[in-house]
């Protein structure tokens, strides 16, 4: 089989069947890896802010996951997924206990670029303003609810998946994530300085 | 899909929520969209040069989970001496094991010396074997009896990671005594162990643990080698005595901490992929060894370094420099080259720059069996981390 077919064949596997593959067939972790690392890469750099410090993070959660795949045990569909996420929510826990400091100002040139970026510099700026006022936003959220805005949008896991990953009820998630947003909207009404980015 | 909720508000929100991020439905909500259209994404080049790293790490991981032995035993001050590969009967082992106990009972029997216990300690010697002080190097004088508060290390407290913390808080330099005293009756409970040499204080690691090393290079911290190596940061950190007064640089070896049973993850400053490699015991310094001074195995650790990244003329095995003295300052964790040795220890206190590390103080050499606490006169080993303690802690304190 060449490596254009066997390429081929791996995109129409679940993952349950590509992390079968993977003990003797590297490729399948690319496929894996190909499949799951934008969503942590969003998430990750949601959390922190500078494309630098979402770059170590997501380097250390992929690195740990090679480390720690053999012990995986495959629970069923998303298993994979929410250790996954489990991984890089702990990791940017770990980072913000090394930080010490929740919250600091962002320049725009260390902000990670953004999905699908306009070609002009005035819109790709205009993205990043955004982008870097919603995370302020966020960040001033709790802790927990900021966990769960930024996988279910940014993570892209739905509910029943981030309620393993914290170990929560689905319904505790749904209704986290409800008052979430409507914090979110009462905040961005309350901060004129973020509102007038959009 | 969307679970009970007690609002139809929330509900409502939910599920325009699935809309927008499963079905790239817009909500018309400001926020929602925003959100949804502000996704980080990194950079290509990122993203590929990860996953090359991480499939190279996945072969290296399955290639080393197959030698976990070998590169792994690497027991600090205990040097292989037989390739875990190479099963020994088990009848030829048992008859081994009691000749040697039949050895140590009739040894015990005659009354011989004791076998020197403690790594960190110098070796003890036989009050019988008297040497005389001429034929030792004239840098110290004074007798001084390694106990754990003056600023050296019992091989039980060496043993723990405590033992170590507690050095690291309070860095002492020991004076040492090349010369022992005729009546000090050894092996009694009033045992009191001189150094022959100078023993660096400070900071161990604990004996009997095995490592490996890691250079350190730009941009690492600490945090990132732990995780690499699957240690914890604060282990790591006790484990190579690293403080504010000596913090992890660029350029440092670092000693990490392995687990015997376990699978040791490899990286390319260690040992280049592709393991396994050919690995060649190289001796390094355990502690920075001052020019001058008469290098003494608790002074040294073995480690095994691939064949073509192993420095060469360096020395192998502990025993072959072990009694020489150095002839240029050899620093911590760096490999013991031969031809900063020599034999001639005279020859290199009396050179044109002594060492600047310890001082003498005159002390009557007769009175140390009856005064077997003699304060220790603290130095500084390296000027940028001097002690700051004025004077030793005195012994029980």
């Amino acid at each position: 089989m060449t490596a254009k077919h066997a390429s081929i064949g791996l995109e129409q596997l679940d993952e349950q069947e590509l992390l079968a593959r993977i003990p003797h067939e590297p490729d399948a972790f690319r496929e894996l890896y190909r499949r799951t690392f934008d969503r942590v890469f969003a998430y990750v750099a949601y959390r922190v802010g500078r494309r630098q410090d979402a770059e170590d993070i997501t380097a250390e959660v992929f690195m740990s996951v090679v480390e720690h795949l053999a012990r995986f045990q495959y629970r069923g569909e998303g298993s994979f997924t929410a250790w996954l996420f489990r991984i890089a929510h702990n990791a940017v826990t770990s980072f913000y206990r090394r930080q010490r400091v929740r919250a600091m100002p962002l320049s725009l040139e260390e902000l990670p670029d953004i999905q699908g970026a306009a070609p002009l510099p005035d819109q790709i700026v205009q993205q990043k303003e955004r982008f870097a006022a919603l995370h302020t936003a966020i960040q001033r959220l709790s802790p927990r609810r900021q966990e769960i805005v930024t996988l279910r949008f940014f993570g892209g896991l739905r509910n029943n998946e981030i309620a393993v990953v914290l170990g929560l009820d689905e319904r505790t998630v749904a209704s986290h994530l409800s008052r979430a947003l409507e914090d979110l909207h009462s905040r961005l009404i309350d901060a004129p300085e973020l509102e007038v980015l959009f | 899909m969307t679970p009970n909720l007690n609002h139809s508000h929330d509900r409502d929100l939910l599920e325009r929520l699935d809309d927008l991020l499963e079905r790239g439905v817009p909500t018309g909500d400001e926020l929602l969209d925003n959100l949804a259209q502000t996704i980080p994404q990194a950079d290509r080049a990122y993203r590929d040069a990860l996953e090359a790293s991480l499939l190279t790490r996945l072969s290296a991981t399955k290639k080393t989970e197959r030698i976990p032995k070998r590169m792994t035993a690497l027991t600090l001050d205990h040097p292989i001496r037989v390739l875990p590969h190479r099963r020994i009967p088990v009848t030829l082992a048992a008859a081994v094991f009691a000749v040697v106990l039949a050895g140590l009972v009739l040894f015990a029997m005659n009354g011989s010396r004791p076998p020197a216990e403690t790594n960190l300690a110098a070796p003890l010697l036989n009050p019988d074997e008297q040497q005389e002080p001429t034929a030792l190097p004239p840098m110290t004088a004074s007798p001084v009896p390694l106990t754990p508060n003056a600023g050296t290390v019992s091989a039980e407290q060496a043993e723990t990671l405590d033992g170590v913390q507690q050095l690291t808080a309070t860095p002492v330099v020991a004076e040492v005594q090349p010369v022992l005293p005729t009546s000090t009756p050894l092996g009694g409970s009033e045992q009191t162990i001189f150094a022959t040499s100078v023993v660096p204080m400070g900071c161990f690691p604990p004996s009997n643990q095995t490592a490996m090393v890691h250079l350190v290079v730009m941009g690492e911290t600490l945090f990132d080698i732990a995780q690499r190596y699957g240690v914890d940061p604060e282990h790591l950190r006790v484990f190579n005595c690293l403080s504010d007064s000596n913090p992890l640089v660029e350029g440092m070896w670092l000693m990490i901490p392995v687990d015997p049973n376990g699978v040791q993850v490899l990286t390319p400053t260690l040992i280049p992929f592709g393991v396994p490699a050919d690995l060649v015991p190289v001796v390094v310094a355990r502690v920075d060894i001052p020019a001058g001074v008469q290098i003494m195995p608790e002074m040294l650790i073995v480690t095994y370094w691939p064949a073509s990244d192993a420095p060469r003329l360096t020395a192998n095995a502990i025993e072959d420099v072990t009694g020489l003295y150095a002839t240029t300052q050899i620093p911590r964790y760096m490999p013991v080259i031969l031809s900063g040795l020599t034999e001639d220890g005279e020859a290199v206190m009396t050179s044109p720059t002594p060492p600047p590390i310890l001082t003498a103080t005159p002390a009557s050499l007769s009175d140390a069996s009856a005064t077997p606490r003699t304060t220790a006169t603290p130095a500084p080993l390296r000027e940028t981390s001097a002690s700051p303690q004025p004077t030793a802690t005195p012994a029980g304190g």
